[in-house]
């Protein structure tokens, strides 16, 4: 880029930033991290959103452009404690690196690094620790009983190494609660008790144990029959998520709306040259046709470029988008959006695209009309 | 480019033509006097570079064209090699007469903008 240019940019960008704390809007803010991040400059898009969320902490555009740039952010910070660790490995940059793999929601590679430091650094207790909250969430999360083995393994690993190691009582108290062994919960509070004051959490965690025994809550003997019954109900014996299936499902819409859609949906693909289908509302989307799975091109791309016309021309003062087309070496992509709601064809050249558009615009307009209605 | 453009903006009734790179830089075009020709840049580098990216991280090739019908307007974007021909019209503009003439229009500057050996 020559000097020029990043001058008329530079000034462009301190002009905007002016104009965001003068008049500020949710909108500038992330016009001006894109900017940013267009430029590879993340940190500074990173900076801007993070300003903006103090000012409007419920945007939905500024919380998603801040995720982008932190991930963005991490990445350089991967690359750079690659590089560091190639020259000198040590067991705090492993840990880092770990903690920024955790930071872009890759637990895989997180758990990865932490095994390798542990192989390389077995007496570091700081990433045995991170591995073991790692496993103990991700336990959690998934409710894979060989998770919840191999948290309590490392958690007990790390007391033999430091009996007086408060985050792994604290973190065995939890486990235990979670998967109804409430017998060893109470011990390794009473332990971190003699150790000195507890925190709130703790304190909070004693209150529901001691809730739950006068209850009559089920309590196991032991952690591996706890376990098991974990993986038999399927669901957490105390804690906030008790099963996987249980609790109402968010739903979509109502279920006649989604019997339209999913019939508009058919009717689409059973078009001529019309090879897939999609009806997106929010992160949900229904599909029909040729669609692989969740990460397929086509629905990345209809989402993007529905949000990003609608931007374009509410900035162009041309009201809002309703149906647009995309043309080139992989067909039409054709959509009809309104409101969150967008619908989505991609077809090849045969295709009619005014009937394909016709039946998208009735397919978003049936789907809001009868999830209205209910 | 001027006369192609002010040519083209006469035969669709289009409130604008312009020519833009793809990092937003207005080449040449006209637009009327309630829009601002570097704003319509801007928005437009914003759309094709967001579409563009997304196109590519999927594997799927670039894009010819855009086609965007809005509440109050249409607005059309043909690639170019290296850069775009945007029109924008008013909504009642009739689309294929649009997607002819700016294809015929792109053509002529395709020709225009290529060295001769």
């Amino acid at each position: 880029m020559s000097l020029f240019k990043r001058f008329k940019i530079t000034r462009e960008l301190s002009r905007l930033e002016k104009k965001a704390k003068e008049d500020p809007s949710p909108s500038l803010f992330v016009d001006l991290a894109q900017v940013y991040i267009n430029l590879g400059s993340q940190e500074d898009a990173l900076r801007v959103v993070e300003e903006g969320l103090v000012l409007f902490p419920r945007s939905d555009e500024l919380r998603k452009v801040h995720g982008f740039a932190k991930k963005q952010v991490l990445t350089k910070k991967i690359e750079s404690l690659r590089g560091e660790l190639s020259k000198s490995p040590r067991p705090h940059l492993f840990l880092k690196l770990a903690q920024a793999y955790l930071g872009q929601g890759d637990e895989d590679s997180a758990f990865a690094v932490c095994r390798e430091c542990l192989k390389r650094y077995p007496e570091d207790l700081e990433s045995r620790l991170l591995f073991a909250e790692m496993a103990t969430r991700a336990f959690q999360k998934t409710l894979n009983v060989d998770k919840g083995r191999e948290a309590h393994q490392v958690l007990l690993e790390i007391l033999e190494r430091d009996e007086r190691n408060k985050k792994a009582h604290k973190e065995l108290a939890q486990l235990f609660f979670g998967i109804g062994y409430l017998e060893g919960s109470q011990h390794h509070l009473g332990i971190l008790r003699s150790l000195g004051r507890i925190d709130k959490e703790s304190r909070d965690l004693e209150q529901e144990i001691l809730h739950a025994l006068e209850e009559g809550a089920p309590s196991f003997d032991d952690p591996g029959t706890a376990l098991l019954e974990v993986e038999k109900r399927g669901g957490l014996i105390h804690g906030k998520k008790r099963s996987l299936g249980g609790g109402p499902k968010r739903i979509l819409a109502s279920e006649e709306a989604l019997n339209d859609v999913r019939e508009g949906l058919s009717k689409l693909v059973a078009r001529e040259g019309v090879s897939k289908a999609a009806y997106i509302r929010g992160s949900k989307a229904l599909v029909r046709g040729e669609v692989r799975d969740g990460r397929d091109p086509f629905l990345k791309t209809a989402r993007v470029f529905a949000k990003v016309a609608q931007r374009t021309v509410r900035r162009m003062d041309l009201g809002n988008f309703s149906k647009g087309i995309l043309d080139g070496v992989f067909g039409h992509i054709c959509i009809c959006s309104f409101g969150d709601v967008c619908a989505a064809v991609q077809c090849q050249g045969n295709a009619d695209l005014d009937w394909v558009l016709q039946d998208l615009q009735d397919l978003v307009a049936k789907s809001l009309y009868t999830a209205g209605k209910k | 480019m001027d006369e192609l453009l002010r040519d083209l903006m006469k035969k669709v009734g289009a409130k604008g033509a312009l020519v833009v790179t793809n990092d937003g830089m207005v080449v040449a075009g006209f637009v009327r006097a309630d829009t601002r020709k570097d704003v319509v840049g801007a928005l437009s580098s914003f759309l094709i570079s967001a579409t563009n990216r997304c196109l590519m991280q999927g594997n799927v090739g670039g894009f010819n064209r855009i086609f965007l019908k809005a509440t109050h307007g249409k607005i059309l974007i043909q690639a170019l090699k290296d850069y775009f021909v945007v029109v924008l019209t008013d909504q009642f503009s009739d689309k294929v007469l649009l997607v002819d003439e700016t294809m015929r229009v792109a053509s002529k500057l395709r020709k225009l903008t290529t060295i001769q050996s």
